[in-house]
């Protein structure tokens, strides 16, 4: 029988988040916001996108995150001529001893808790579109047959924001599946050197695992059993519905460089990646300053900007800061 | 009670309390709001109110601050009831305790259909927020607006206290009318106005519509000044009309009493006094057939009395020019003893009062008029002041206006003469020292050294004997003076002016000698002396 939240319940979870954390952290150098919405998204039951210029640890963190989770891990790696089949699996003929032929599924990488999709912007888009499915309704379909993905699930994607030539952009429908985007941005000089230290040196980190496959379960089940009282939920809505252009009573900026606003899924990430939070805070509730905290990493990937502000370097982030600053808190 | 149990009676109890609150502070916030408003309005009530009736601000000048109270405690109990929401206050308090929406979020959700869940959140959230008391979550703040209360006040209480008083009417403002005396006035009006010979000309009939236009408007019983108006109007009117007509001083009337010491010319005499030109034509040619006939044979004594008395005509300046001529040729002719010469000079004589008999009667329709009205003016002026009393009356305003040789305050004065009447304050003289003081200020300019040229115009006219008196040109100029008055709203100060003009100017006893004094000389220009 599931357990409802308790104050132990929340303390476990505070306790098993810091110690994933801290174990990440062992070998990712200077990213604790990084980590911090990498390990929120994995709670809260979503994908996370990496974004940022080679060489700055994406797949080290996915692969430093699996081994601290001691959670099966596979890595693809996204290339033009990629397969759909290649990542879902397929059936294959398979001879028996007694000789007779049949068809036996074949599971692809995409069969493991953690699987990372990197550059995936380099696959074709019916490459990219095979794990539609499998980030959406955790399951794969092949032929007729429906085959359930190990829980917990959750695809780790890279892309590279600066080689745009043999690239293809993910659909908006794909972006939208991931939970967070995570912009990675270059270190700085106390980084570097730690980054130095670590891995330059025989001096290997280790990872221990800290956490096991039993406990994720049990964390992601709590999350979602925090509370979110209706002003809350009206705060995220109506962020969500500042960035639609077309209503009366969006922000100017958005108005101005939206073409396309944040979708329901988006509402849907605020909240769970808010619950995150509050249980990190001790908290049995999410608050509108949880809702804050998250809203960035949320929506970026969520808002499709229109050709003016791509043509005035108007980033999302740019326009989501402006939303959160004009809309107000609800006071009644 | 169970700890669920106590804690929602907590979370409901400790709402109610910071509800109760914040309509304390709603109604406080609404007053001072009330405030700034009810005092803009108390000044607009007090500027419209100075604007409508001064005086009667003057007497209660607490009125337009009435107004403030209700305003103010209507906007105390409009605040008072305004709504009070939940999650405001509850938000309030988690501002305070730092309790991350604990609070807002425990009173949303105490009615979860997962109760645990929901008891664990109002525990939590109570445990955070109780130590803090609601003066603390909701201080009370003034509202910085108030501030703007004071100036409207203190503009009307400034306006309130400084507002002028109504000028009061220098001049006291004269008793109306009776209708009684109205009724007096339309009868003498009536009776002047059949005593006006008949209208044979166009003027004489246009002078008797105005004088039946004036006649109804009395009848209305009008306001004194819009009488007294009208009446100046159709004078004025008159006067222009015998000034374009070039027949304003014409009159054969003082000629005529001239023409009646000799006996051969008395219905000459008789008939010019009563204007009847055309008969009066009709007896110079009978006269001048009388002497062709030679049943009129003057002697030299008679042609001597009719030289001088057609003389008279002839100098007279109210006589038409074209008269006085044929008049001095009578005169010469009755001086040379020629009867056929006479003879002539009194057809032409006829003739030409024949030509003038229009315009003669026309000059005479207006004087009449025009003295008609004047005594009208005095009756108007007259009705409705003091005629004589002993002890004071309204009119008089208790100065005992008494009439004749009686003593009295204010005595030797009375009636319609000269400096008497309105001017009831009168010191009967001379001006008094402390008038010295209130002479207005002169400039003293040095007269500086340079030509001047100074020259005199005595007109024909003006060194003709006088046909009035002194004193009754004085009282003529009072009347007028008077009549004037009453039109006008003249400062106090200049009514002293006026009075002591007429002061310098009153005659002595005596002064009727002044008639007969000889025309005087007119100055010697300095090249002359």
């Amino acid at each position: 029988m599931t357990q409802d939240l308790s104050p132990e319940r929340i303390e476990k979870f505070s306790e098993h988040y810091q110690r994933l954390s801290a174990e990440v952290s062992k070998r990712i150098v200077g990213y604790t916001g990084i980590i911090d919405q990498v390990l929120t998204a994995f709670f809260a039951g979503g994908h996370i996108l990496l974004e940022g210029v080679p060489g700055l640890g994406k797949t080290l963190l996915v692969r430093t995150l699996s081994d601290a989770a001691h959670l099966s891990f596979r890595r693809v790696q996204f290339t033009p001529d990629l397969m759909p089949a290649d990542i879902t699996g397929t059936n294959i003929i398979f001879d028996d001893e007694h000789g007779s032929r049949s068809f036996r599924f074949q599971a692809g990488p995409i069969f493991a808790n953690l699987v990372l999709a990197d550059e995936i912007n380099r696959a074709t888009p019916k490459t990219q579109s095979a794990v539609l499915e499998s980030m959406q309704e955790h399951s794969v379909t092949v032929g007729t047959t429906t085959h359930p993905l190990p829980e917990p699930f959750c695809l780790l994607a890279t892309q590279n924001p600066i080689e745009m030539e043999g690239t293809y952009p993910l659909p908006e429908a794909q972006v939208d599946r991931f939970f967070f985007k995570v912009d990675l941005k270059p270190q700085g000089e106390e980084e570097l050197v730690g980054i130095i230290d670590r891995t330059t040196s025989d001096d290997v980190t280790q990872i221990k695992p800290v956490i096991n496959h039993e406990q994720i379960t049990e964390m992601q089940l709590a999350v979602r059993q925090v509370l979110a009282a209706d002003f809350v939920k009206r705060y995220a809505a109506r962020l969500a519905l500042a960035t639609h252009p077309d209503r009366p009573d969006t922000p100017d900026m958005a108005r101005r460089f939206v073409r396309f606003g944040v979708s329901p899924r988006g509402v849907q990430t605020l909240i769970l990646a808010a619950k995150v939070r509050a249980l990190l805070n001790a908290r049995y509730n999410i608050s509108c300053a949880d809702i804050r905290d998250v809203a960035l990493p949320a929506l970026r990937h969520r808002i499709i900007r229109n050709f003016e502000a791509e043509a005035e370097g108007i980033t999302p982030d740019a326009v989501l800061s402006d939303v959160l600053e004009r809309v107000p808190e609800p006071k009644s | 009670m169970s700890q669920s149990q106590t804690d929602r009676h907590t979370l409901e109890s400790s709402l109610r309390s910071l509800r109760s609150r914040q309509r304390w502070l709603n109604a406080v916030d609404w007053a001072l709001k009330a405030t700034v408003l009810g005092s803009v309005v108390t000044l607009m009530a007090a500027v419209l109110i100075i604007l409508v009736d001064r005086d009667w601000i003057l007497a209660h000048p607490w009125f337009p601050f009435v107004l403030l109270p209700p305003i103010s405690l209507s906007g105390f109990v409009a605040g008072r009831f305004r709504p009070v929401s939940n999650l405001q206050v509850a938000r309030a308090v988690d501002a305070v305790a730092a309790g991350e929406d604990r609070f807002a979020s425990a009173v949303q959700l105490a009615g979860n259909r997962n109760r645990e869940r929901a008891d664990r959140l109002i525990e939590d959230a109570l445990k955070r927020v109780l130590p803090i008391r609601p003066v603390r979550v909701l201080p009370q703040r003034l509202w910085g607006g108030v501030a703007w209360a004071v100036l409207p006040l203190v503009c009307a209480i400034t306006l309130v206290m400084l507002a002028p008083p109504t000028v009061i009417a220098i001049v006291p403002t004269e008793p109306g009318l009776t209708d009684s005396q109205w009724q007096e006035i339309q009868q003498q009006f009536e009776q002047m106005k059949q005593d006006l010979p008949g209208a044979q000309t166009p003027e004489a009939k246009d002078l008797n519509r105005r004088l039946e236009d004036l006649a109804r408007l009395l009848s209305d019983k009008p306001d004194k000044k819009d009488a007294l108006a009208a009446i100046s109007r159709l004078r004025d009117h008159l006067t222009q009309q015998s000034r374009k007509s070039g027949t304003q001083n014409w009159s054969m009337q003082k000629s005529a009493k001239a023409l009646a010491r000799n006996k051969d010319l008395k219905n000459l005499s008789a008939l010019l006094q009563k204007g009847e030109y055309a008969k009066a034509a009709a007896e110079l040619k009978n006269l001048a057939e009388q002497l062709k006939t030679k049943q009129w044979s003057p002697t030299a004594e008679d042609y001597q009395q009719l030289g001088a008395d057609l003389g008279q005509l002839a100098v007279d300046p109210a006589t038409p020019q074209d008269l006085q001529q044929a008049a001095q040729e009578c005169a010469d002719a009755a001086n040379s003893m020629s009867r056929s010469a006479l003879e002539e000079a009194l057809r032409r004589l006829a003739e030409q009062i024949e030509q003038d008999s229009k315009q003669l009667s026309n000059a005479d329709s207006t004087r009449q008029a025009q003295s008609m009205l004047e005594q009208l003016e005095r009756l108007i002026n007259k009705e409705g002041q003091c005629s004589g009393c002993k002890e004071g009356c309204a009119s008089c305003q208790g100065n005992s206006f008494v009439k004749g040789n009686k003593k009295g305050p204010g005595a030797g004065k009375g009636g319609l003469q000269a400096g008497r009447g309105s001017m009831s304050q009168w010191k009967g003289g001379g001006l008094q020292d402390t008038d010295e003081a209130r002479q207005p200020g002169q400039t003293n300019v040095p007269e500086q050294n340079g030509t001047s040229t100074r020259f005199n115009i005595v007109s024909q006219q003006e060194s003709a004997t006088s046909g009035m008196t002194y004193e009754q040109m004085y009282a003529e100029l009072v009347h007028q003076a008077e009549a004037d008055l009453n039109l006008e709203t003249l400062p106090f100060a200049y009514r002293e002016y006026l009075r002591r003009y007429f002061v310098a100017i009153k005659p002595e006893p005596g002064d009727d000698a002044a008639a007969t004094e000889q025309p005087t000389q007119p100055d010697k220009s300095p090249d002359e002396q």
